[in-house]
């Protein structure tokens, strides 16, 4: 499937801002299954300087500052993908997480120093028993990790209730957890937080998800969202492999990952600091546009 | 000042009292620093004790409580807890020093710099190849799941670049004798101006004890550091700025910090001072942006880039990471380093070392075992009486648990709690620490000694500090926390075999330098301070001197004379009493008035009180310490004292308001005699003056308002009590005796060009201070605030004295207040003027997506 997809935020501030510095997480990290053949970043006002890197985790970073006045900023991301299908075994037919577990507690997994750095707790994450005692019934040792999987996404898919009002970006886990409602964000934390909990090897993934328009409807260009999923080390011979709670399925051609972390903290789209700028105003639009044919291999920057 | 000398024989102390170390018994179950076992002292002692005994026990503690005078004098403090910085607590140094020899000693540094190198080693490896993880020298576990670790310290560094610029190794020694480390400090270690300053107080309190033995001197060490961090300037190595970045007034270790900035001759700058622009880190000075090369730093790891580490941090500076990683600034200790002082990697040492390094760890780690490897943890609870239990990855406020001083329900809890995250907990085997002596109320006895040695990065290793720190206490459990735990210190002395060379800091370079006269490189925030500093100790003697003419006349014979009421109506004007007291309808005694008057000067709560604004002078005063002369503290320490006081009395109408007042008035006005006579005149202390002319102009302002805005005022009393007030009556008495006269009052108030009081004054120098500023200086034209100010002191000078004094039918002073309403408009808006153009670089930096509606439309929802 291709996509071209359009990411556009904007701040108008009610008086100038004299400097910010920030760091911005908006550029998709190929994959085997996701090409990326052209990305396009670009930055206005012009910063006075711009630094690209990867991240310890493989993410693709921009870090930019302005340091002349402005009241307004706008950071628009066009990137141009094409997302594989990827055709998963029976469910039953994968290794059990016991032994997924396992190859990584004892380092067997060849892949084990790539993977661990998602066991632990992180800023968002703390394992504890409540999310343990959540997941176990269904995230048994002995199951096949894709069954035990496929039945953790459902079960936070109908235990929890959908509601963009009930909690915000900074809501702990543990919150949105006990009330058994929030967002993607939430959804995927509260996944990431059972897994780990049970000693699975899990991540956060933030990208974006294309809408389908209703029959007979057109789609609505700038309308799409940004998502989030989480992400499973499933052994070596299946590696990672993404669920999405929000919307009870295992990944395929309609998600488009951006960025993986621990936790939201270390893939946030936009964040960093400014000086002054009154009442900021914030408008962001999402275009996920599927294309008939992958555009010509090539990459571009601007910024 | 010179050293006091030792006492002739016709002094020397009593012959009746038992010798000094007569009592000396340590425990015969530890090592004793000073004694053999058979009760002989240690051949490297037997000087330093021969010479005390000599001294006698009354002469050493007459020369104790002089060298602790000493330290009160110098202010050498700690926060105990990180506050505001008005109660600390004194440093307290021991009367006598520990001595190891230096054949001991100079085996001890060759191990305790082997250390430094298995450490900073690790941090190059965790940090960069991650070699220790790969071949599973150490669990993934201490780097990924510790707590403090953020994704952006790896790789941070170049290749090849420094992580430990200098470190410390908390030591204790066993019985055997041998010394064992109890745990690492690689951040910004604390102890380094202690160290100093107990080297300065114990050579002067003992000083021929001193000449006498060969000490290894301290200052080469510290000429080694400044050199190392010299090295570590990416650019102008001759001479790079170098900025000692401090967490704050507030913090622990400020008084260190701002010790060792003046001692290194480094600024002193906060997070705020800093920022990065044009992708470097500049100090914000008045004269602008000037890039710094180094930071010495004495933050946090987390706290030191709120864009990609802790968001929440207010003391970081915004995008360092980056200039970091372009090799635009170098940070020492670099940023992360701090992650191997947890206790978790103690276990892992030796077989780091060996990896590593291909050497056995030669300083061991007192056993300590890590609960996230299961053999460990039930190790440790099957032992945990014999252990101490601590955070494996935590050091700051997170107190060590002693097994055996727990019940039996603590127990449980503990053991509990390991259990359900063991891998958050070591345990760690309880030393049988050694024992040196130390002075007591009950002569010399025995105490439990901790060790703290400093290392400095050379070109090719580390050097250790000659002797280090040693804290002392009764009870050896209380030395297992923190560097201020404990309840003494001691200067450690390393005697030499053979004489020392002298080093010291002051040395110069291969370069001269060209003499300055200190011009902009002043922090804006410290200027602002200064503003503020002047400010504040003006307001806080002008309130004394009101409320001192005030009591005079309300305890005078007649007590209830005129000039109360406008005295009062000043302080009701500011806020410092409640504005009932003044109405004659409110039924208020001047009995009533006279109990309410010290409770609403004392009541911090009230902006303007004059606590509030002695605190004020207080707390600015401790932000420009590093910039302000020993004399100058001692004024402001001993202005803070007076207060305190006050505060332990509890009910404030208990204390004696005269009393405090006068005290206060003369602390204040020595702080200004030595600001007048002892401060280079550098901006700091024009701005210090900028701040006291503003403030004693706009007082006048409001008291004569206050006397004459709406009311006759023209009895001698009252006009006898405004010149008190304002302290002009000594003039006014010269000039025309006891004829009290409102034109020549306000002459003398107002117009006087040679009255320091007078408004007129102060508006002259104000405008002589402000053509001195950055930027004015040179320019041809006038800028906002010098013009502010010549409008202010025109509209004055012109003003008529009997015009000003008329009265309309209505007995008002119509010109009078017209002219007084527009000096207390404008004047707010020339310190305004002066803000914004000199002090005010930047407001508060705020973080995109702080607020919920933002981040969720920024983040969307599916």
């Amino acid at each position: 499937m291709n996509y071209k997809i359009t990411h556009t935020t904007n701040y108008r501030y009610s008086t100038p801002v004299s400097v910010c510095h920030n760091m911005v997480v908006l550029t998709p990290r190929p994959t085997d299954y996701l090409t990326v053949s052209s990305h396009r970043l670009s930055i206005r006002p012009i910063p006075i300087s711009t630094e690209k890197r990867r991240d310890t985790f493989g993410n693709l970073l921009t870090r930019f500052s302005l340091e002349e006045h402005h009241s307004k900023l706008t950071i628009t991301a066009t990137s141009r993908v094409s997302v594989l299908p990827r055709d998963l075994p029976a469910a039953e037919a994968t290794p059990t997480c016991d032994v997924v577990r396992a190859g990584i507690a004892d380092a067997s997994d060849p892949n084990w120093l790539a993977v661990v750095p998602f066991v632990f707790d992180s800023p968002r994450i703390q394992r504890s028993s409540v999310f343990a005692d959540f997941a176990a019934p269904v995230v048994q040792g002995s199951r096949s990790v894709l069954t035990a999987l496929t039945d953790l996404t459902r079960l936070i898919y109908t235990e929890f209730k959908y509601d963009k009002n009930a909690t915000r970006v900074d809501t702990p886990t543990e919150s949105a957890f006990e009330n058994r409602h929030g967002v993607c964000q939430d959804f995927a934390h509260i996944a990431v937080a059972c897994l780990r909990s049970l000693k699975m090897p899990a991540r956060y993934v933030s990208g974006y998800l294309r809408t389908i328009p209703p029959p007979g409807k057109e789609r609505l260009v700038g309308a799409d969202q940004s998502h989030a999923w989480v992400s499973v080390w499933c052994g070596p011979g299946l590696r990672w492999v993404d669920f999405d709670p929000t919307n009870n399925c295992v990944c395929g051609t309609d998600h488009v990952p951006i960025a993986v972390g621990r936790d939201y903290s270390d893939v946030v789209p936009i964040k960093g600091v400014f000086l002054g700028g009154g009442e900021p105003e914030l408008t962001v639009s999402v275009d996920v546009a599927p294309e008939e044919r992958p555009a010509e291999s090539f990459s571009k920057d601007d910024a | 000042m010179t050293a006091p000398s030792f006492p002739t024989s016709a002094e020397q102390s009593p012959p009746q009292l038992p010798p000094l170390f007569a009592g000396y018994r340590p425990p015969s179950d530890t090592f004793d620093e000073a004694m053999t076992p058979s009760g002989q002292p240690r051949a490297e002692w037997k000087k330093l004790l021969e010479q005390l005994e000599m001294l006698g026990e009354g002469q050493l503690r007459k020369r104790w409580q002089q060298a602790q005078a000493q330290i009160d004098r110098d202010g050498v403090t700690y926060n105990p807890h990180d506050d505001d910085g008005l109660v600390s607590r004194p440093w307290t140094l021991d009367a006598i020093p520990m001595v190891l020899a230096e054949a001991e000693w100079s085996g001890l540094e060759q191990r305790l710099e082997q250390r430094a190198r298995v450490l900073e080693a690790l941090l190059t490896d965790l940090f960069g190849e991650q070699r220790v993880l790969k071949e599973k020298i150490l669990p993934p576990h201490l780097l990924y799941g510790h707590p403090a670790w953020y994704p952006s310290y790896q790789n941070l560094n170049e290749a090849g670049q420094r992580y430990l610029s200098y470190s410390v190794t908390d030591l204790a020694r066993a019985p055997d004798g041998q010394w064992w480390a109890t745990g690492d400090r690689t951040r910004s270690p604390f102890g380094l101006g202690y160290v100093l300053e107990n080297r300065i107080v114990t050579s002067r309190m003992l000083a021929p004890v001193f000449r006498s033995l060969p000490v290894q001197r301290l200052a080469g060490f510290y000429g080694t550091l400044k050199e190392q961090l010299r090295q570590l300037a990416p650019r102008f190595r001759d001479n790079p700025r170098i900025v000692l970045w401090t967490k704050g007034p507030q913090s622990r270790g400020y008084f260190e910090d701002s010790y060792l900035a003046r001692y290194l001759g480094y600024t002193l700058a906060e997070g705020d001072d800093l920022a990065v622009r044009n992708q470097r880190v500049q100090l914000l000075t008045l004269g602008g942006l000037l890039p710094v090369e180094v930071l010495l730093r004495r933050v946090d790891d987390d706290d030191c880039d709120s864009v990609e580490l802790n968001g929440k941090s207010a003391i970081g500076i915004s995008a360092l990471l980056d200039v970091v990683r372009s090799g635009r600034v170098a940070v020492a200790n670099a940023v992360g380093s701090r992650l191997v002082e947890s206790p978790a990697f103690l276990p892992f040492l030796p077989a780091v070392s060996r990896f590593l390094l291909g050497e056995e760890l030669q300083v061991p780690s007192v056993a300590t075992w890590w609960c996230g490897d299961s053999s460990a943890c039930s190790h440790v609870l099957n032992n945990l009486d014999r252990m101490m239990v601590r955070s494996a990855f935590r050091m700051d406020n997170v107190r060590p648990v002693v097994g055996r001083t727990l019940s039996d329900k603590q127990r449980g809890d503990l053991a509990a709690r390991i259990r359900e995250a063991p891998e958050s907990f070591v345990g760690q085997e309880i030393l049988s620490r050694s024992t040196t002596p130390v002075l007591t109320e009950a002569g010399v006895v025995p105490w439990y000694v901790g060790l703290r040695s400093f290392l400095v990065a050379t070109e090719d290793g580390f050097q250790a500090l000659p002797g280090g720190l040693a804290r002392v206490s009764a009870d050896s459990d209380s030395l297992n926390f923190t560097m201020t735990d404990g309840e003494r210190s001691q200067d450690v002395w390393v005697v030499s075999q053979t004489p020392v060379a002298h080093v010291s800091l002051l040395e110069t370079p291969s370069t001269l330098i060209a003499p300055r006269r200190s011009g902009s490189e002043l922090p804006s925030r410290v200027a602002d301070n200064f503003f503020w500093l002047g400010r504040y100790s003006e307001r806080s003697s002008q309130t004394a001197r009101l409320l001192r003419t005030l009591f005079a006349s309300l305890e005078s014979e007649d007590m209830d004379g005129p000039e109360n009421t406008p005295l009062l109506r000043v302080l009701a004007k500011k806020g410092q009493i409640d504005p009932d007291h003044l109405d004659p309808k409110g039924g208020h005694t001047t009995a009533d008035i006279i109990t309410a008057l010290p409770v609403s000067a004392l009541d911090p709560k009230r902006a303007q009180s004059l606590l509030s604004s002695v605190n004020n002078t207080v707390r600015t005063a401790i932000r420009v310490r590093d910039r302000i002369s020993r004399d100058m503290w001692r004024a402001i320490d001993r202005l803070n004292e007076q207060f305190l006081q006050a505060a332990r009395v509890g009910d404030p109408r208990s204390v004696d308001m005269m009393v405090l007042l006068e005290n206060a008035l003369s602390d204040l006005s020595g702080l200004m005699g030595l600001v007048a006579e002892g401060m280079t005149r550098t901006l700091g202390w024009h701005f210090y003056h900028l701040g006291c002319r503003v403030e004693r102009c706009s007082q006048t302002t409001t008291i004569l308002d206050c006397f004459f805005g709406a009311h006759r005022s023209d009895d001698p009393d009252t006009l006898e009590a405004l010149l008190t007030t304002t302290d002009s009556l000594m003039t006014y008495r010269n000039r025309y005796l006891a004829t009290f006269q409102i034109p020549v009052v306000l002459d003398l108030l107002m117009t006087d060009i040679t009255n320091p009081r007078s408004i007129t004054y102060q508006l002259l120098r104000i405008s002589e201070h402000l053509a001195v500023m950055p930027g004015n200086e040179s320019q041809a034209l006038l800028s906002p605030e010098q013009k502010l100010a010549m409008a202010l002191t025109s509209a004055v000078r012109l003003s008529d004295i009997y015009e000003l004094s008329q009265l309309d039918r209505s007995g008002h002073r119509p010109g009078l207040k017209k002219l007084l309403t527009r000096l207390e408009n404008k004047l707010p808006k020339l310190s305004d003027a002066v803000s914004s153009r000199f002090l005010i670089h930047a407001g508060l930096p705020r973080h995109f997506g702080s607020s919920a509606e933002a981040t969720r439309g920024q983040y969307g929802e599916s």
